[in-house]
C-alpha cells in the first residue's frame, strides 16, 4: 500500500508527522516499512542519515526519489507494485505541488493532509483538494489538524471542518502543538512524543484497516 | 542664584544687542563682493558648423552592413488582401521564414554553415528528443493549467475576524 503525506503548503508539519507516523507504525506493525523522501529538500532523508550516529536501532530504510528523474514513475509498473505490495510504503512530499507527483497522487491509497486553521493553510488545502479532484486521484483523503492549540478558539474551524469533511476523513483528534515534536528523530518516539500523536494515528490506522480490510 | 541668572540674562542681552548692531552697521561695510562673471559666446562656434548642419542630403544616411538573408523589400500583404482569394501559401511561407529570421538570427546563421547531410542526421536524431521533450512540456503545461484552475476554484465564504472560511467551487 502507499501512504503519502502531502499538502500544497510548506510548514504544516508534514515531514514531522511523516517521521512520527513511520516511527509509530514501525513499532506497531509487523509489516515492512519503506520510506521514500520525494521532497527536493530531502529533510526526512537527511534526518535519517544524521540519526545513523544514534545508538538506537534503525527502524526502516529511507530512499530519495525524484532527485534527477523528471518522472520517477515513468515505467508505471514500479508504482503499481508498490501499491499492490503488502509492505507499507510511506511517501513524504514537498510543500510545493509539482507535475512529477501526479502519478503518486493518483495511485496512492491514502493521502494524509496536515493542515492548520490559518487562512493561508486552509486555502492551500482546498487548492490541493481541487488538484486531487482534477487529477482524478483514487486516494482516500485524510485531513489531520496539525500544530493545534487547544487553548485557542479558531473562528473558522466550524466552517472549514464542514467543508473538509465533504472531501475525506477529518480526524477527530488533532496533533497538538508540542515542542517535543521538534526534537523528533527517525529511531524512536519518546513517551511525550508518542502521547502527542497517539490518538490521531490510532484513528488513522483504524481508518486504513477499515478501508482496506486489513490489519496493519 | 538670582544674581547668577540675572548675570547670564544680562550677558545674553548684551550679546544679542551686539549682534544686532553688527548686522545693521558694520556688516555692510565689510561685505564686498567680487563680481567674477565671464561671458562666453557660442555664436562663433555655431557659425563655423552652420554649413554642415543645414545640408543633410539623402546620401548622408549611414549604410548598415546587413546579412545576405536580410530582405530589404518589405513584403506587402495588401496586394493579396485586396483580392478575395485564398492567400498564396508560398508568400505566407516566405513571410513566416523572414519573420523567423528576425527572431532567431543567430540560430539560422549556425544552421546555414552546416552541411546538408549532417543537417538531415541532426534532424532525425533530434526528432526523438523533441518528441520526448514536447510530451514533457505539454504535461507541464497541462499541470500548470490544472493548478491554475484548482487555485481559482476556491472561494472565500466567510471572514470571521481574519479567520477565513473557504469553499471549493469545483
Amino acid at each position: 500500500m502507499i501512504i503519502t503525506f502531502a499538502t500544497q503548503k510548506g510548514g504544516t508539519g508534514k515531514t514531522t508527522l511523516a517521521i512520527a507516523f513511520a516511527n509509530y507504525i514501525s513499532a506497531l506493525s509487523e509489516r515492512k516499512l519503506n520510506v521514500f523522501d520525494f521532497d527536493y529538500q530531502k529533510s526526512f532523508y537527511y534526518k535519517w542519515k544524521d540519526d545513523e550516529l544514534s545508538e538506537s536501532p534503525k527502524l526502516y530504510e529511507v530512499e530519495i526519489i525524484g532527485d534527477d528523474d523528471q518522472q520517477p514513475f515513468a515505467d508505471f509498473e514500479t508504482l503499481i507494485n508498490l501499491k499492490d505490495s503488502d509492505e507499507i510504503n510511506l511517501f513524504d512530499l514537498a510543500g510545493t505541488l509539482d507535475a512529477k507527483y501526479s502519478d503518486l497522487l493518483i495511485y496512492s491509497d491514502f493521502i494524509v493532509i496536515p493542515f492548520e486553521y490559518s487562512d493561508v493553510s486552509v486555502k492551500s488545502t482546498l487548492v490541493f483538494i481541487n488538484m486531487l479532484g482534477l487529477l482524478e486521484s483514487e486516494a482516500e483523503r485524510v485531513f489531520i489538524r496539525s500544530k493545534y492549540d487547544k487553548g485557542y478558539k479558531y473562528l473558522n474551524q466550524e466552517g472549514m471542518d464542514v467543508e473538509l469533511k465533504k472531501f475525506g476523513l477529518l480526524l477527530e483528534n488533532p496533533v497538538f502543538k508540542k515542542n517535543c515534536l521538534q526534537r523528533i528523530d527517525t529511531r524512536k518516539l519518546t513517551y511525550e512524543q508518542k502521547y502527542g500523536v497517539r490518538k490521531s494515528f490510532d484513528e488513522l490506522i483504524e481508518y486504513i484497516n477499515r478501508t482496506l480490510k486489513i490489519t496493519l | 542664584m538670582i544674581k547668577i541668572s540675572l548675570c547670564i540674562l544680562a550677558v545674553y542681552l548684551i550679546y544679542y544687542a551686539g549682534n544686532i548692531l553688527y548686522d545693521l552697521f558694520l556688516k555692510k561695510e565689510r561685505e564686498t563682493y567680487k563680481e567674477e562673471t565671464e561671458e562666453f559666446s557660442l555664436s562663433e562656434i555655431s557659425e563655423q558648423y552652420e554649413a554642415f548642419a543645414l545640408n543633410i542630403g539623402i546620401e548622408d544616411v549611414e549604410n548598415l552592413n546587413t546579412p545576405k538573408s536580410f530582405n530589404k523589400n518589405p513584403i506587402r500583404f495588401d496586394k493579396i488582401e485586396g483580392k478575395n482569394e485564398r492567400p498564396d501559401l508560398e508568400y505566407l511561407r516566405e513571410k513566416f521564414e523572414s519573420e523567423q529570421d528576425l527572431d532567431e538570427p543567430v540560430e539560422n546563421k549556425t544552421e546555414n554553415t552546416k552541411d546538408f547531410p549532417s543537417k538531415n542526421e541532426d534532424i532525425q536524431s533530434s526528432v526523438q528528443l523533441e518528441s520526448a521533450s514536447s510530451i514533457q512540456k505539454s504535461n507541464e503545461t497541462k499541470w500548470h493549467q490544472m493548478l491554475n484552475l484548482a487555485e481559482t476554484s476556491v472561494q472565500l465564504i466567510a471572514n470571521n475576524d481574519g479567520y477565513k472560511t473557504y469553499q471549493s467551487t469545483m
